[in-house]
């Protein structure tokens, strides 16, 4: 969960340690309660894989750490009515532990990193970073997930698709936290797929592909990341049957539907915009591969 | 204004440290408590070399605020195996030379020694995946994990 906003300028208080003032509320009531004080500069850690390295550079200079992770509450994987909801702090450990969805394994074991981001790196951190070149955003995104927002004495839902507004740019209102998100129970295949030229380094596109076996069976719907600056879901249509894989025609009709989808690519240091659209075109049929691959998605 | 005291446990033992629980646990290891060991690279979670083991998991302690480890068990690599005596883990490194200017060590080491520990007959693509997160500048990476793979013979 990433930092509320602060003005770059360091508190009043700060100077006597260097450090701001670290608060780890035990449940998420008194999370609200500390939010509902309206201090300025109060950056949120989730896991802490983002914010932490801000803190060491002086890129942020909060005065008050408020930290999720001392609080059980937000951590808790419960499924009731073909729904999972997940808790904010939840790790992608944990998603490989207990596992609520057959896309979520396969992303969690896949983000750069290694154990130990796995161990520590969370969903709602993940999300409220925006990172367009993060998984989750758009497996979230491919999967309908919802995601719910609180602050003191008020609370709203809104899906993962409007939640993510942009690079680096969420729905998060002042003062408001994400504490869960909901993925609805699908039976739908679905794959995964991302590009990256080095083992550290953040994807340069990924790609999620769903295909439906409910009416109408076997429509396709690719959602890219990184590829443009929020996560995008593009319906394929294709003529002729799905086999065990995309057919060479079919995988060119994909890469041209996706790549006519936009004409606003992502552009940043590891690619650029032109770059991106090729390779957008050539995953997405790369993700309905891998979906045909699998017989069922749990 | 006395300042707060953090109580931990560290490689066994009881630690109080005085240094805010802001402060990333790499700074408390080794400024604090002369934990050297644990190496500082990039601070940026892309290098591993301030791995250390929190209830036996591996974690870049450049990351985790000092005050998270409040009433954890907090291993580093000072607390692999005993004086004069390696682990298994640690022989198996010996003897594959898995390392050279060993900057990387604290990664390479405690994430092969978690993930032996947590599934003795971890295959290959388990022990290359438990060093996915650790950068070996020396490219040493086929040493580690042969010395990963030969670990539970000794």
């Amino acid at each position: 969960v990433t930092s509320t906003s602060t003005d770059g300028t360091a508190p009043a208080g700060l100077a006597l340690s260097g450090r701001p003032v670290y608060l780890a509320p035990l449940d998420v009531h008194d999370v609200l309660a500390i939010l509902a004080e309206d201090v300025p500069g109060t950056a949120i850690l989730g896991g802490g894989t983002v914010v932490m390295p801000r803190l060491s550079t002086g890129a942020e200079r909060p005065a008050r750490l408020l930290d999720l992770a001392a609080a059980p509450g937000l951590a808790e994987v419960t499924t009731a009515d073909r729904t999972s909801t997940l808790g904010a702090t939840v790790t992608y450990a944990t998603l490989l532990e207990r596992p609520v969805h057959r896309l979520l394994t396969q992303v969690a074991r896949g983000i750069t990193g290694g154990p130990q981001i796995r161990n520590q790196g969370t969903i709602g951190g993940s999300l409220c970073y925006a990172n367009p070149a993060s998984d989750l955003p758009t497996a979230l995104t491919a999967l309908g997930a919802r995601v719910t927002l609180e602050r003191p004495g008020a609370r709203r839902t809104v899906s993962v698709a409007d939640f993510v507004l942009g690079p680096y740019q969420t729905a998060l209102a002042p003062g408001e936290i994400l504490t869960a998100v909901e993925i609805p129970a699908d039976d739908a295949r679905y794959g995964y797929v991302k590009l990256k030229h080095g083992q550290s380094s953040w994807p340069i596109v990924v790609a999620a592909a769903r295909i439906s076996r409910a009416a109408p069976p076997d429509t396709i719907t690719v959602t890219l990341g990184a590829a443009v600056a929020r996560p995008v879901s593009i319906e394929v249509h294709l003529d002729g049957e799905l086999g065990a894989s995309l057919t060479p025609s079919q995988a060119t009709a994909v890469a041209e539907i996706v790549r006519a989808a936009s004409d606003d690519w992502w552009a940043d240091e590891l690619a650029t915009a032109r770059y991106r659209r090729r390779v957008a075109g050539i995953l997405a049929a790369r993700a309905i591969d891998d979906a045909l691959g699998k017989e069922r998605s749990a | 204004m006395s300042p707060e005291v953090t109580t931990t446990t560290i490689n066994g033992r009881p630690v109080a440290f005085t240094a805010p629980a802001a402060t990333p646990l790499v700074d408390v290891l080794r400024d604090e408590l002369g934990l050297t060991g644990t190496h500082v690279g990039c601070r940026n979670g892309d290098c591993g070399a301030c791995t250390v083991l929190i209830d036996g998991r591996p974690f870049k302690s450049c990351l985790v605020p000092a005050g998270r480890v409040r009433q954890c068990h907090v291993r580093t690599i000072e607390g692999i195996g005993a004086e004069g005596e390696l682990t298994a883990v640690q022989q198996a490194f010996w003897d594959a030379n898995a390392f050279q200017c060993g900057f990387c060590l604290a990664g390479t080491l405690l994430c092969a020694t978690a993930a032996l520990d947590h599934d003795p007959n971890a295959t290959a693509e388990d022990l290359a995946d438990a060093q996915a997160g650790n950068l070996c500048r020396c490219g040493g990476y086929r040493k580690i994990l042969e010395a990963s793979l030969a670990a539970p013979a000794h």
